[in-house]
């Protein structure tokens, strides 16, 4: 048995194991702590049910028949929104454009729960569902994977045609664990490297577009002067806390990112950066919620500075 | 002659709420959304969910005042921030999970020392044994679980997250998925990557010694 294979049994028996119970005055007391702070803090026009006075004097459950108002930002948000998601379409054509001339790749993050295939030299990932299978690429052969069918290398870079199979989109899934979503028909091209990360050199002809998320991929990069600048589809959801710019060096983990900048304003959609990067970096835009998880996160774009400003 | 019942104001009627176990997608739903303006609904969620974030608590953390500041600032924060909450995959237990394993995340953020000395205080158990009476006094399965833990808290924070969410909140692949808001596959390549990384972190553990 393998150490990683001890190491799954011995958190499953821990997580099966029994737990001393809380405090019964500590379960008792939170709870009226937390009981208490609603009734300081409860709007006095609530709707829907209350604690109130009873006619004993203790206190009982109200029940306030009214139904519950329509929020004045609810159509708001449904108006930004579909805005948001023209302007993201009419935005496409000038983003592709941009990508070509510069040699930027942009990979856009999925939100589906497909079949993903990550490749290394010889060896890859295979995800489907809940299991998580090895298979082998051979660098001069045929890469087999399931709903891919079977795609040619040559030099390292393969070329495969996304199919759709049994409702299941095909998405690309590289080391860092982001998937990138592959429309059904296209040809893709993906390099693989001897750091088993797959790079998308080739970006379908279709514009895909985020299942989930709300923002959108990065719609331009401006090279022709210094500095760099971008920008990216305003969040439209309701958790908005900032933006956090990021950067990584490729090869490196991107969850270790760098904040490149923080904007607390929602409006503000674009960056410019003079400090440019020495190496090949990859840049993305990740919404930060109120709580501290993330809300969202945008496609990912390389900038290889080498090509463009040597 | 008994007197004749008083006749019950409509706003006084009791109002009773299921508690008990999980209920139907349906159920928790409606009482999510009473439980944004009634806190009468809020403790039947509290109290259906108490055990089970306590227990996450209790077993990432491995001491019961830490495990009981985990759960009161999860609750409490769910119930400031309810009005915020909307009703997504996996519904109000993957959000109150969510919350957990960010306090818990913040937690050992703030803590930050406290990761290696937690795990330094497991190996010097380990290795300060000098006599039969010392090994003898050593709880082997305690020290390797302490030792556990230890080596999650040095796992990059994505990992460290899948792994408690999958092994130690009682949550199935798909909740935990849920929770951390990624498609069961990726959940799958992550918990494979985290193992692996958290099999280095204990080599490297055992490795050092205590310092």
């Amino acid at each position: 048995m393998s150490g990683v294979q001890d190491l799954k049994q011995q958190l499953e028996r821990l997580g099966g194991e029994p737990v001393p119970p809380a405090r019964p005055e500590f379960r008792a007391e939170l709870l009226a702590r937390i009981l208490e702070t609603k009734r300081e803090t409860a709007p006095s026009g609530a709707t829907g049910l209350r604690v109130v006075a009873g006619p004993d004097g203790g206190e009982r459950v109200a029940m306030v028949p009214a139904p519950r108002p329509v929020r004045p930002d609810d159509e708001l948000q449904r108006r930004r929104r579909t805005r948001v998601l023209a302007q993201a379409a009419a935005a496409v054509s000038i983003a592709a454009a941009a990508a070509g001339v510069l040699g930027v790749v942009s990979l856009v993050d999925n939100g589906q729960a497909p079949v993903g295939v990550a490749g290394a030299g010889t060896e890859a990932e295979l995800a489907s569902g809940e299991s998580l299978t090895h298979v082998v690429i051979k660098p001069s052969g045929e890469l087999e994977a399931e709903g891919g069918g079977p795609a040619e290398m040559d030099d390292g870079v393969a070329t495969m045609t996304c199919e759709e199979t049994t409702g299941s989109t095909m998405v690309f899934y590289d080391t860092s664990e982001r998937g990138y979503y592959c429309p059904p028909d296209e040809v893709v091209r993906v390099q693989v490297d001897d750091n088993a990360i797959v790079s998308v050199i080739g970006a379908p002809s279709a514009p895909a577009r985020h299942i989930k998320l709300l923002l959108d991929e990065p719609q331009y990069v401006d090279g022709s002067a210094d500095p760099l600048t971008w920008s990216w589809e305003r969040y439209s959801g309701r958790r908005f806390d900032r933006y956090e710019l990021r950067r990584y060096a490729e090869g490196t983990d991107p969850e270790a990112a760098e904040v490149v900048a923080t904007i607390d304003d929602v409006k503000q959609t674009t960056f410019r950066e003079a400090a440019l990067p020495a190496a090949t970096s990859i840049y993305y835009v990740a919404v930060i919620a109120p709580d501290g998880s993330e809300s969202g996160r945008s496609g990912e774009f390389k900038v290889s500075i080498s090509v463009e400003r040597s | 002659m008994a007197p004749a019942a008083r006749p019950v104001p409509v706003d006084y009627a009791p109002v009773q709420y299921a508690g008990g176990g999980e209920g139907s997608e349906n159920e928790e739903q409606q009482l999510v959304e009473m439980a944004r303006t009634d806190p009468a609904a809020f403790a039947v969620l509290y109290e259906r969910y108490f055990d089970r974030i306590y227990n996450f608590a209790y077993r990432r953390t491995r001491t019961r005042h830490l495990a009981e500041d985990i759960t009161s600032s999860t609750f409490e924060r769910a119930f400031r921030m309810l009005d915020r909450f909307e009703w997504r995959g996996g519904g109000f237990k993957a959000w109150l999970f969510r919350i957990a394993s960010n306090e818990l995340a913040d937690h050992y953020r703030r803590q930050g020392r406290s990761q290696s000395d937690r795990g330094q205080a497991a190996l010097g158990q380990l290795y300060s044994a000098s006599s039969e009476d010392d090994l003898e006094r050593i709880d082997w399965g305690e020290e390797q679980v302490r030792l556990l833990l230890a080596a999650i808290d040095l796992l990059h924070g994505r990992y460290a997250e899948a792994i408690s969410l999958r092994y130690l909140s009682g949550l199935s692949h798909e909740e935990a998925a849920a929770v951390m808001g990624i498609p069961k596959p990726v959940m799958a390549v992550t918990l494979s990557r985290a193992l692996k990384a958290l099999k280095k972190a204990m080599d490297k553990l055992m490795d050092e010694g205590p310092q």
